[in-house]
């Protein structure tokens, strides 16, 4: 006869299975945003993404060095080896800015991710538009 | 590059310190073999070897994801291995067989935490070892790194024995399950890293309490997987682990002694 911790460990187990398999987050097609580390700078430093989607992003280190993406923002940490790509996973994010940075060349590997939504980028053309109809 | 040296060793070795600390403080309780812990520290520093000679190989695996998986599994790995090393020593059977599964249980746990946490520290340290100026900074970095975790884990080792001794006495069992519960958050992070895991917006940020990347953020995040910002899915896992340890491990035990603490106090 199994024991009630027995049938709780299996309850979980099976639940959590069953969540993972099923949750359409898991399967999603993500967009693709691509970083390049040389001489220990990235390249772009800024990259933007949209607000609440998780994005992928791919980072290839064209050093002889081995790096490591890190970023206390994003809660991610990843080493590069040299002439390699690697693959993390960041958001889904609000708007703002995060940072990230080399771990093993912190003054100089450094970078920002900008979480702009569409709206923001309307709001700031608005004005221009608004002085081109010379409605004042 | 000298500081640089000396955090990036805090960050990945102070975990192998504390274990070692945590397995010495109870030797000599549990009658672990000496022996057998050395012969897992040295099985460890060659795995460490083997997996920092093959680690590029295994990261450029199931499309790029090879390594969050080989640590993820790993870290499972040496949960279990705890879960199980404090369950054999609860059972109180002190008999040569039993003495030797424990020993070998807590070796094993040691090897993997050694292979798993100096390899990091290991790509970093041989990748610029061409550098003619980084030569110096590595070794002073090293030298100074390796004395404040060997300061941390002394302390940890005292820690532990007073308050095994004046307060609860199993008090180091329930850090290693704290420790253990630690490597299944980090497990977490791993696979929500390579979205294997859905990502949910995180529940609390305690950056302002305790910063996730101070001295003592890093000692927290060695001894129980400190997370300052973590999503429900993680505070979720990390109590189901929690929970899984005390109903496996039999937790809490009635080894209540307050009364030396209040000796102690008074």
């Amino acid at each position: 006869m199994k024991t009630h911790a027995v049938f709780i460990k299996e309850i979980s187990i099976i639940s959590i299975v069953l969540f993972l398999t099923f949750s359409p987050d898991v399967w999603a097609k993500r967009t693709e945003y691509v970083l390049e580390l040389k001489d220990h700078l990235f390249f772009p430093a800024v990259i933007t993404i949209p607000p609440n989607e998780k994005v992928k992003l791919i980072i290839y280190n064209r050093d002889t060095t081995p790096e490591e993406f890190d970023s206390f923002d994003l809660n991610r940490e990843k080493v590069i080896f040299p002439n390699k790509k690697a693959v993390i996973f960041i958001g889904p994010l609000p708007v703002g800015e995060y940072q990230f940075f080399g771990e093993f060349n912190p003054n100089s590997a450094k970078g920002t991710i900008k979480v702009k939504s569409p709206l923001h980028i309307k709001e700031a053309i608005e004005p221009i538009i608004g002085n081109n109809r010379g409605d004042i | 590059m000298l500081i640089n040296t000396v955090l990036l060793f805090l960050s990945n070795s102070l975990v192998i310190f504390m274990i070692v600390a945590l397995l010495m403080s109870l030797k000599s309780k549990l009658s672990l073999s000496g022996i057998a812990l050395i012969l897992g520290a040295l099985v460890g520093v060659f795995l460490m070897l083997m997996l920092w000679f093959y680690i590029d190989k295994i990261s450029l695996m199931n499309d790029d994801t090879g390594l969050e998986w080989f640590y993820a599994a790993l870290h499972l790995l040496v949960y279990f291995l705890i879960l199980f090393f404090i369950n054999i020593s609860n059972k109180n059977i002190q008999n040569t067989f039993s003495n030797q599964k424990k020993s070998q249980s807590a070796a094993a746990v040691l090897a993997l935490i050694i292979m798993l946490q100096g390899t990091n520290f290991i790509v970093y340290f041989i990748g610029y070892w061409s550098y003619e100026d980084a030569v110096n900074a590595l070794f002073v970095g090293v030298t100074l790194g390796a004395g404040i975790c060997i300061s941390i884990s002394v302390l940890l080792y005292f820690f532990c024995s007073f308050l095994n001794e004046r307060l609860y006495g199993q008090s180091t069992e329930f850090i290693l399950i704290l420790f253990a519960c630690g490597l299944i958050n980090k497990t977490s992070d791993l696979l929500l890293q390579i979205d294997f895991l859905p990502s949910t917006r995180m529940i609390f940020d305690l950056n302002f309490i305790v910063r996730e990347k101070s001295e003592l953020g890093y000692f927290l995040k060695a001894l129980f997987g400190y997370d300052a910002s973590p999503t429900i899915l993680q505070v979720g896992l990390y109590f189901t682990a929690l929970f899984t340890a005390f109903i496996l491990c039999q937790f809490p035990k009635k080894l209540w002694r307050f009364f030396r603490l209040k000796e102690v106090i008074s």
